[in-house]
């Protein structure tokens, strides 16, 4: 089982979550208005004057409003930490959360100043790397297993629309 | 932690619905229903998973992280000029600087790097002033990076969030320098070669007033005490 398992490749998962106006559940109802109020707050550290009031116009006319992205992940961190390292949603098929996680990283789609309603993040986290061991059916069977002989945990799950393969690895 | 916060309250919850009818029988008088004939007040029950906001993780005093270097002990006073530069209580402080090394917390140059996030905002910090205008940060002494003389950014905004300036502070050339040439074994191990004085920086260059220059105290090994005073029109 050992030498079965390290001749797979080695995958990992990234899973963006998008959370907008409509965001359901207080989680991301919670991260959805922080996020914008922290946004509204840096938007100002780059507008210098200027009349713009949307993220894209000042990405547009300011390139170091990229740094955006960052800053507001701030006021998401937190929560991302009550997750414990467990990336959300993405349930095995046994109804478990399973996917861990250590890197993330807030993107910001659209967001405007003075309308709430626009404000559209992703975010994205990385999955530790798993080995992709083969499918079953329609179901992707992965292990965290890496050198070990004998038994080992795996996952049976579908991929969901929003979960990609980040990187693969022989 | 979190979780056990949670389950803990959850428990909580549910024990209250199941034995509520023995708590009544020995409950003290400040306990459980209050109010007065049929006036009861709501009971108190959890959200559900994530019931709780969270603050920012700027907001902290403590802005190290996992950031090496000699300790600074950062105090900002916030005057108005609106009012004689008197204290401007409950306006928001921002500071953010690079690490010894000269990094700044941020994702990597494509913006598309992703991070770890248990220490992904070292050396960033928010403070609402205190009555005396003050705010207060433990922090370490800033490195430095090519082009810039050592400096701490700093935004102040209104409790509302609207901003009032965004400015920044600077060090007095000397004990940069001396921090730097003389401080490798507390992280400072970039040298001074191609350092940049306050007089030659495009930031500072036109402070001859010195509004922007900070006070600091202290020693490498003893830690250093910055002040200083900015005056905003609150």
């Amino acid at each position: 089982m050992g030498s079965f398992i390290q001749e797979k490749p080695v995958v990992r998962f990234c899973y963006r979550k998008i959370i907008e106006v409509q965001a359901a559940g207080h989680w991301e109802q919670a991260v959805w208005e922080d996020t914008y109020a922290e946004f509204r707050i840096q938007f100002q550290v780059f507008l210098a004057g200027q009349q713009v009031t949307s993220f894209s116009a000042l990405r547009r006319s300011t390139p170091a409003a990229e740094r955006l992205h960052f800053l507001v992940s701030g006021a998401a961190i937190n929560y991302v930490r009550r997750l414990e390292g467990i990336i959300p949603d993405i349930r095995d098929n046994a109804g478990q959360l399973f996917l861990s996680f250590h890197d993330f990283r807030l993107e910001i789609i659209e967001s405007d100043i003075q309308q709430q309603s626009k404000h559209k993040i992703a975010l994205l986290f990385y999955s530790i790397p798993m080995r992709w061991v083969g499918h079953v059916g329609e179901y992707m069977l992965i292990s965290c297993a890496d050198n070990i002989a004998g038994e080992v945990p795996a996952h049976l799950f579908s991929i969901p629309p929003t979960l990609n393969i980040h990187t693969i690895q022989s | 932690m979190e979780r056990k916060f949670f389950l803990k309250r959850s428990i909580t919850a549910l024990g209250v619905a199941f034995v509520a009818p023995l708590v009544n029988s020995c409950k003290k008088d400040n306990e459980g229903t209050t109010g007065s004939g049929s006036c009861a007040e709501a009971p108190a029950e959890t959200e559900g998973p994530y019931p709780t906001k969270n603050p920012s993780a700027y907001v902290r005093s403590d802005i190290r992280d996992d950031r090496a270097g000699a300790l600074m002990a950062a105090s900002i006073t916030i005057g108005n000029l609106n009012n004689n530069c008197a204290a401007l209580a409950g306006v928001i402080v921002d500071i953010w600087h690079c690490d010894a090394d000269g990094n700044y917390s941020e994702y990597g140059g494509s913006g598309t790097q992703s991070v770890n996030y248990q220490s992904v905002h070292f050396l960033r910090g928010r403070q609402v002033t205190d009555a005396n205008g003050q705010v207060a940060f433990t922090t370490i002494f800033p490195g430095w990076y090519t082009g810039r003389a050592t400096h701490i950014h700093v935004h102040i905004y209104t409790a509302s969030g609207t901003s009032l300036k965004v400015t920044q502070i600077a060090f007095p050339d000397d004990l940069c320098l001396q921090v730097n040439s003389t401080g490798a074994a507390y992280g400072y191990t970039k040298g001074i070669s191609g350092y940049i004085k306050n007089a030659s920086d495009n930031i500072f260059s036109d402070d001859a007033a010195g509004t922007q220059m900070a006070a600091i105290t202290g020693s490498l090994s003893g830690g250093y005490q910055l002040s200083i005073s900015l005056n905003v029109k609150g």
